[in-house]
């Protein structure tokens, strides 16, 4: 294997990560480049560049997308040559110039769990633990390799230190991955193979999302213009056209791009997200359908919000909302909205979000006698109290809207009793 | 309230707090572009110090019940304590607090302070504690700055991961593996780094103490909950068998008798013994205001000021936060404006507790101190 000295890398990873902070300069060797040269041609020359020099990369370029929209989220190979490497700065330029956010999702996860199979692949390869640090000292990571160290019978090797480690586990959403619950100490975070190569996988959609700022417009008209970028452009809006459900959410009506004015931050981030092709958490997914069941939605609704995830699939997901719903006809029991101090725990909570956070969220409810009383429950309490702040209730619906969920309460309770 | 205020130098907020003599001033933790622009958008984020507030107002004390108040704005009746949701004589809801310190409450919030710096900061983070910042907040409590970049980068999200695990929330005991496996229940290693260790380690710590002890902890209303009692006798008759396990290192904690519930239960009031008592809302909030240091806090009238930690240990706010040279000369006449003004020690002698109407020619820190409580004013 061809060892990039100088970074310590096989060549090959550079060819097949091209997120690696030096494989641009991999590509430059090839086309024979000067790194002065590079930097001093602007961003369009490049990309005429690239698709003169690789009269492949147009094709290879289109079949990405024609993947991912139709939510195959992965690369036809070859995957490990200079051609895979160019395309990687032509893609974000393209994303960025759809400004589409499913696509950059989709982009994103595209690299993130190629990544994580390139990998996986190797756990044979016993230069694995190796190549990985280096990877991370690549990317600036701090990640130190001990093989002796063993937890409960269960070697440890791999100590990443807590900033790197935070900056990604917190994204995953999961309590498995909450510091408390890590072997943690002298500021590092002790874990196994397999934790540190889903936590790259996290590192690598961060490092690959598309720089949606970076091509103003100006600078887009132009790229327009090149014969290459059109055509793809072209073809791009062709393909979501018959892919419209995936790109057009229903649940957002024209031209409202939050959600409802009555739902809770953490409720609209998370919608927002979905929205935007993100694939969701496991607790996003069933946080967002109990919600949904719980605020009278219907079946059909519920599923519909996960038809935008790149991994959607229908049958799946109406699996796991009727089951959310107590099974097929909702015969058994709902499940509960989760209540704030577990969304709190999960890290979905958004009171604070600058775009989505809400003074009810944070400063708590305000009583007629002056009491206040914070927000418990995103389905109950927070709509509730938005309504009386909106003023959509008048005050003898409010009486009647607390006696008569009073009521439901009794005669849940008499139900359950008498069963 | 005035935000938003740039000043080019030093000099400047000075002569600006000269000028002005304001009760409280504060300083944001975050560092802007343009600290001077009206919201927060236009002021363009860099990054923000990870600030810990530590406060006996956060952390259940005794003390509480002792020296703070509530007055019905109504009729006057006063109560003990916490403020009631319902006057008891005329059910007005509206009430005046009068909320005091004493060493009680000062020396609980330093103690918070030691147990965040050792067992958490300098242990698990490894922070040097060159880089560590401690302030007296001028009331009572602390505030600690950390500036090193890999805190100033941190965004809310890895705060919150942070705060979480300061204080033990989130701990999941499936995660952990603690569950019984036929009979045979695992616990955790006295070696492991984390919160698994701690709480190994705390365990065993108690039950080395023997029995009262035992039963002072797991009987304490400050954990909520006490634990059954039932339990606590199968703890306290294994307890040899479980200080052996620990300290072989084993996870074979098995107790016959004890289930997975009050294992739970044990390990809940454990936990609320480790964990640092510190307010979260402060530490993940990325455009905090913290009082500045050098200046006086308007409830108490004493200083803001910088602590070396070494120093921490012989601190004593209500002497070394004065802020006024401690002259028997220098004096103000007052009158006490509310129903009790409880006692306070201020340097080493202790002032009242007074009564309504009182008129007193006090020390100055001692009457400042009355005044900022709003508990009297100044007769001329
Ligand atoms: S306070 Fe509750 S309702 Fe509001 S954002 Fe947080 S979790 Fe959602
Ligand atoms: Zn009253
Ligand atoms: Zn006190």
């Amino acid at each position: 294997m061809e060892i990039v000295q100088k970074y310590n890398l096989p060549k090959q990873l550079f060819l097949q990560f091209p997120w690696l902070n030096e494989s641009s300069k991999i590509l430059f060797e090839d086309v024979n480049i000067s790194e002065e040269k590079m930097r001093s041609i602007s961003l369009i020359e490049m990309v005429q560049f690239l698709f003169k020099e690789y009269p492949k990369l147009l094709g290879r370029i289109k079949q990405f997308f024609r993947n991912i929209i139709q939510s195959k989220e992965e690369f036809s190979p070859p995957t490990d040559d200079t051609i895979h490497l160019a395309m990687y700065p032509v893609l974000q330029i393209i994303i960025s110039l759809t400004g589409n956010r499913i696509l950059g999702n989709a982009l994103t996860n595209t690299f993130a769990k190629h990544c994580q199979s390139v990998l996986t692949n190797m756990s044979s390869n016993r230069s694995l633990n190796k190549i990985l640090q280096d990877i991370f000292s690549n990317l600036g990571i701090s990640c130190t390799i001990d093989e002796k160290i063993y937890k409960n019978g269960m070697k440890f090797p791999f100590q990443m230190d807590f900033p790197s480690y935070l900056k990604v586990s917190t994204k995953i959403r999961n309590e498995s991955w909450k510091l408390i619950n890590r072997y943690f100490g002298d500021g590092k975070i002790y874990l196994i193979r397999h934790d540190v190569i889903l936590l790259l996988r996290e590192f690598v959609r961060q490092k690959t999302q598309p720089d949606y700022k970076q091509i103003n417009k100006e600078l887009s008209t132009q790229m327009e213009k090149i014969p290459e970028i059109s055509e793809i452009l072209n073809e791009i809006s062709t393909l979501m056209a018959t892919h419209k459900k995936r790109f057009e959410s229903s649940i957002f009506s024209e031209g409202e791009t939050i959600g409802s004015e009555l739902y809770p931050p953490c409720i609209k981030a998370i919608l927002f997200n979905a929205m935007h092709g993100e694939n969701l958490s496991h607790n996003e997914r069933l946080a967002i359908a109990f919600f949904y069941l719980n605020t009278n939605h219907s079946i059909e609704d519920t599923v519909d919000i996960f038809r935008t995830s790149p991994d959607f699939d229908e049958k799946i997901a109406r699996y796991q909302t009727e089951f959310a719903a107590g099974g097929p006809g909702g015969k058994g029991t709902k499940y509960r909205m989760y209540n704030c101090v577990k969304l709190k725990s999960f890290h979905l909570c958004r009171d604070d979000d600058p775009n989505f956070g809400d003074k009810l969220c944070r400063d708590g409810a305000k009583k007629n006698n002056g009491e206040i009383v914070p927000i418990q429950n995103p389905a109950k309490d927070f709509i509730f109290w938005k309504k009386v702040d909106l003023n959509r209730l008048h005050r003898s619906q409010i009486v009647e809207q607390l006696e008569s969920s009073d009521e439901a309460e009794i005669t849940k309770k008499k139900e359950e009793d008498s069963k | 309230m005035v935000r938003h205020i740039q000043f080019p130098s030093n000099k400047y907020l000075i002569r600006h707090l000269i000028t002005t003599a304001p009760r409280h001033s504060y300083h944001s933790a975050t560092y802007y572009e343009r600290p001077g622009a009206e919201t927060m958008d236009q002021k363009g984020y860099i990054a923000c110090d990870f600030v810990v507030d530590i406060d006996a107002d956060h952390i259940p004390t005794n003390c509480r019940q002792n020296h703070d108040y509530a007055i019905c704005k109504a009729c006057g009746a006063i109560f003990q304590g916490e403020k009631p949701l319902k006057c008891s004589e005329c059910e007005g809801t509206k009430f005046d607090k009068i909320s005091w310190i004493c060493d009680e409450c000062l020396e609980v919030s330093k103690k918070q302070v030691f147990n965040l710096v050792e067992n958490f900061l300098l242990r698990d983070f490894s922070i040097p504690l060159e880089d560590i910042h401690l302030y007296f907040s001028g009331h009572r409590g602390y505030h600690i700055h950390l500036k090193t970049k890999a805190f100033l980068d941190l965004d809310q999200d890895a705060r919150r991961e942070i705060s979480d695990y300061v204080t033990g929330e989130g701990f999941s005991f499936k995660i952990w593996n603690f569950r019984k496996i036929q009979n045979s229940m695992t616990g955790f290693s006295i070696e492991d780094p984390g919160w698994s260790g701690k709480i190994a380690k705390e365990l065993y710590n108690i039950l080395i103490q023997g029995e009262p002890r035992i039963r002072e902890v797991f009987e304490n209303p400050i954990y909520g909950k006490k634990l059954n009692s039932v339990v606590l006798n199968m703890f306290i008759s294994n307890r040899q068998y479980l200080i052996e396990q620990i300290s072989k290192k084993s996870r074979a904690w098995q107790v016959a008798g004890i289930s997975d519930k009050s294992w739970i239960r044990v390990f809940e009031i454990l936990r609320d013994r480790i964990k640092a008592d510190i307010d979260v809302v402060v530490s993940i909030d990325l455009h905090r205001l913290i009082r500045l240091e050098g200046s006086l806090h308007g409830k108490t009238g004493f200083r803001v000021m910088k602590i070396n930690y070494e120093d921490l240990k012989d601190f004593d706010p209500l002497k070394d936060a004065l802020s006024f040279p401690d002259n028997p000369e220098n004096t103000l006449d007052i009158e006490i404006t509310v129903p009790i003004s409880p006692k306070i020690r201020i340097g080493s002698n202790n002032y009242g507790p007074y009564n309504k109407g009182d008129k007193l020619k006090l020390p100055l820190n001692a009457a400042l101190f009355l005044m900022c409580k709003d508990v009297a004013m100044l007769r001329n």
